[in-house]
């Protein structure tokens, strides 16, 4: 029997896990294989760094209705980092991130960590992505808290949060980003 | 709706906003609107037609201004993100609609509107703003004065990134007639619009939202618009064939510049430019100097035809836009032979920062500049400044002085034909068709808006085997029609008639027409539908899209329908056989359009009336026939055409 959150192997008996401090509900498998969806660098001009990103998104359109069944790119799971949409508006300085796409961290995933909510958070045995699952979910945004790359939110018109599933190991966005600019690698 | 079937497609409501009592309604979209007439341009020219009375002043407060997102747009069909802007247009004076790219179109799906109505005039300057909660008139006293870029960095500031816009700039609210709707900052929709905007005291347009649209059949239609995105993305490259993917996604319709030796119907306007200079301003050439990150798209778009570029030296350094195109950049270069590359960048960033049309802009410019030299201006009607060709310090300074309608530029901002009218003497040598300054060929004088590329653009730039596939599928029906591909077209009427129905069919769904017109042999929205490689498939999408079944021959009949509504707005403003058909300064140039020859007056005639023809409309007068209108379900149409007939004749808006 492993942890739920840690993926630390239980001692017999346990009802909480001695790394973590968890309370595992069922037993899972240890994820061993964890893929991600990660977007590339391309063009390195003379003067500029540049993405092969076109800002088309088409990625987010198809991720809303892989997910959602309506594109809508407020619903999408992957936010590109429209650097070039800011471009075009000529705003010259760096814009922040808000939203981006998850990295499935390997490991303890701090979004994992700070759930609290036994059974809402779970990796996928076969792409080792971090699964919420909404019926369990209570939508405290703990982990929209803890997450250093801003890879996990909540969305009012959807009530619920989002963050990449891997679509069950295809990622519909990178099937069908135009210029090839996303990539599923295994990370662990 | 009723029952238990779902109507997918439709975000289904309307907004109507009447700004001289500051009202807001929505109203539902009903089935016989949405059936009959698709969306976008199709309820643009529903609503003109319902809502604006015969023979108005464009910028009065009765003119309507219409717009709208296709059927396709926010859903996840690729290359669908498209609005249609409809008004009676302040340039020429008949209907006037532009289409336009962007992200805003799909954020109003979002919002849960398909079309925004408004009419009337505020008694100061607002702006709507829409979200999920409804539809907002607020005072856009902040915005006002501002331009493009800035408008939609405020609103985004305001209401967050998930917004987008559209408004107008400097140039719409000082009512050039040459200013544009612009989506999203730098994506024009012309047709006279902008400055109807400025007329009603409207700034701009923002929306966001989170609603979804319904779609019959999600998945069926998942899978057909996943099977597009691979067929678009493994789109062959057929060798030897100048319009191809490559060349398109490399240089966008700057590619253009690279045939122009070969362009002959750009004679008229290409009288000042070596092939040296030529050389200057080819796409490549330009890309090597400015281009800086390389491509961009509109919402869901495959194709990306948009850069951005920055300047790095010389006088316009530190010029920075987006959308440099050819159709905006044409007339300041082979029009005011202009070969400096700098200066159309920063020509460019202006025009979109002002919110003016690129290609009427520069055109007016480009005609005073043919009367310079023919002397039917001097230095004093232009208030001092010489014009002479190659000077691109002047073509700066007069776009600045034609937004704010400056000395000079005052007279600019009217428009070409409007010029021709306002000076002396220069009547005679006015150009194209309803005022507008363009190419001449036969697609150019039955656009429905004036001379126009857009009416028909289809069957253009296909390679040789589709524009054979396409004909085979006519053939069938009009057995008197001959080969595309041999010179000498017969029954060219009535492929004007094909494209012209089947590009409103586009521009009502919402779909981009370089894609799905042509770019790459990339003309069928599904490959495998080999009899009518247009159609079929778009009635497959329409049907899972909407949840009931579409025929190919009733879509193509909405596109009749919408273009026959189209031309009987235009003759209630005047438009006639008599006011059809080129200006005698546009009759001797030749060009190779489905192997058009020579336009002269006598072939200029036959041509029209082989139109008119094909189309059921009058041949003596130009007017849509009673028993055209009728097959097409237009009865209401035909009795309003004959009750208030006759029209006076066409003259351009009053000024």
């Amino acid at each position: 029997m492993f942890c739920q959150k840690c993926g630390k192997e239980l001692s017999k008996g346990a009802t909480v896990c001695a790394s973590c401090g968890f309370q595992p509900v069922e037993s899972k498998i240890r994820v061993k294989n964890i893929w991600r969806v990660t977007p590339t660098m391309g063009v390195v001009s003379e003067n500029k760094f540049a993405t092969d990103c076109t800002a088309c998104e088409t990625c987010m359109n198809f991720c809303s209705h892989f997910h959602e069944g309506s594109a809508n790119t407020v619903l999408s799971r992957i936010v590109i980092n429209p650097t070039e949409l800011e471009w075009m508006l000529h705003e010259t300085d760096d814009p922040t991130v808000e939203r981006t796409i998850c990295r499935q961290c390997p490991g303890l995933a701090p979004c994992m960590a700070v759930c609290k909510v036994a059974g809402a958070m779970y990796r996928d045995e076969k792409t080792g992505a971090v699964i919420i699952d909404p019926e369990y979910c209570n939508n405290c945004r703990a982990c929209e808290r803890a997450c250093p790359y801003n890879a996990v939110w909540y969305v009012e018109g959807a009530d619920k949060m989002l963050k990449c599933d891997l679509c069950g190991g295809e990622p519909q966005c990178v099937e069908v980003c135009p210029v090839f600019c996303l990539k599923y690698e295994k990370v662990a | 709706m009723g029952g238990s079937r779902v109507r997918g497609g439709w975000a289904g409501k309307i907004l109507r906003v009447d700004l001289t009592r500051g009202k807001i309604v929505e109203e539902p979209l009903t089935d016989d609107l949405a059936y009959d007439f698709i969306g976008s341009r199709g309820f643009d020219a529903k609503f003109l037609w319902e809502m604006v009375k015969p023979n108005i002043d464009p910028l009065s407060p009765e003119n309507v201004l219409s717009l709208g997102a296709g059927l396709l747009t926010g859903t996840v069909f690729p290359e669908c993100g498209r609005i249609n802007v409809g008004c009676i247009s302040a340039l020429n004076g008949i209907y006037g609609f532009g289409n336009s790219g962007g992200w805003f179109p799909s954020r109003l799906k979002a919002a849960g509107y398909d079309h925004i109505v408004v009419t009337g005039k505020a008694p100061k300057p607002v702006y709507i703003f829409i979200n999920d909660d409804g539809a907002q008139l607020l005072d856009a006293g902040d915005l006002w004065g501002k331009n493009t870029i800035q408008t939609e960095k405020l609103l985004r500031q305001k209401y967050g990134r998930d917004t987008r816009a559209c408004c107008i700039g400097q140039a719409g609210e000082n009512l050039v007639r040459t200013a544009s709707t612009m989506v999203d900052g730098s994506f024009s929709a012309h047709g006279g619009s902008g400055a109807v905007w400025g007329s009603k005291n409207l700034k701009a347009i923002a929306a966001t939202g989170t609603k979804k649209v319904v779609i019959a059949d999600p998945d069926e239609f998942y899978r057909l618009a996943k099977r597009e995105v691979e067929r678009i993305k493994k789109a062959e490259e057929k060798p030897g064939y100048y319009f191809s993917k490559a060349n398109y996604r490399q240089y966008g319709t700057l590619m253009l510049y690279d045939l122009l030796p070969n362009f002959v119907g750009y004679g008229a306007d290409n009288r000042h430019l070596t092939p040296e200079q030529l050389d200057q301003i080819r796409a490549s050439t330009l890309q090597e100097k400015y281009a800086v990150a390389y491509h961009a798209g509109c919402t869901n778009c495959l194709e990306h035809c948009t850069f951005l570029w920055e300047v790095f030296a010389g006088p316009y350094a530190g010029t920075r836009t987006t959308a440099l195109r050819f159709g905006s950049t044409d007339y300041m270069t082979m029009g005011m032979g202009n070969a400096d590359s700098g200066s159309m960048v920063k020509f460019h960033q202006l025009v979109n920062e002002y919110g003016m049309c690129g290609k009427m802009m520069p055109g007016a410019m480009a005609f005073a500049l043919e009367l310079y030299e023919r002397g039917i201006i001097t230095k004093e009607d232009t208030g001092g400044i010489e014009l002479k060709a190659g000077d691109h310090e002047t073509i700066i300074k007069l776009t600045h002085m034609t937004a704010f309608r400056e000395g000079f530029g005052n007279m600019l901002a009217e428009g070409p034909y409007n010029m021709a009218r306002k000076i002396p003497g220069a009547y005679p040598y006015r150009h194209g068709a309803y005022g507008r300054k363009y190419t001449p060929g036969l697609a150019f004088m039955t656009s429905p808006r004036g001379t126009d590329h857009l009416g028909t653009s289809f069957a253009v730039f296909l390679p040789p085997e589709s524009k054979e596939a396409i004909y085979k599928h006519l053939v069938k029906k009009y057995p008197q029609l001959s080969s595309p591909t041999e010179p000498g077209v017969k029954g060219k009427g009535i492929w004007m008639v094909w494209e012209e129905s089947n590009k409103a069919v586009l521009d009502s769904i919402g779909r981009c027409a370089l894609p799905a017109g042509g770019i790459g042999g990339n003309e069928s929205i599904l490959t495998e539908v080999e009899d009518d490689p247009l159609a079929e498939g778009r009635a497959r999408v329409l049907s899972a899209l909407t949840g009931r079944e579409w025929a190919a021959e009733q879509i193509y009949e909405c596109g009749e329908r919408i273009t026959n509504v189209e031309r009987a707005i235009s003759v209630r403003q005047g438009a006639s056989k008599e006011a059809d058909g080129l200006p005698e300064a546009d009759q001797h140039i030749e060009f190779d359009y489905l192997a058009v020859g020579e336009v002269t007056g006598k072939s200029m005639r036959e041509y029209l009336e082989d139109y008119y023809r094909a189309r059921g409309w009058d041949v003596n007068t130009g007017i849509p026939a009673r028993a055209k209108l009728e097959e097409l379900g237009l009865g209401h149409v035909a009795d309003e055409l004959e009750a208030n007939a006759p029209y006076p004749r066409w003259q351009g808006p009053p000024l």
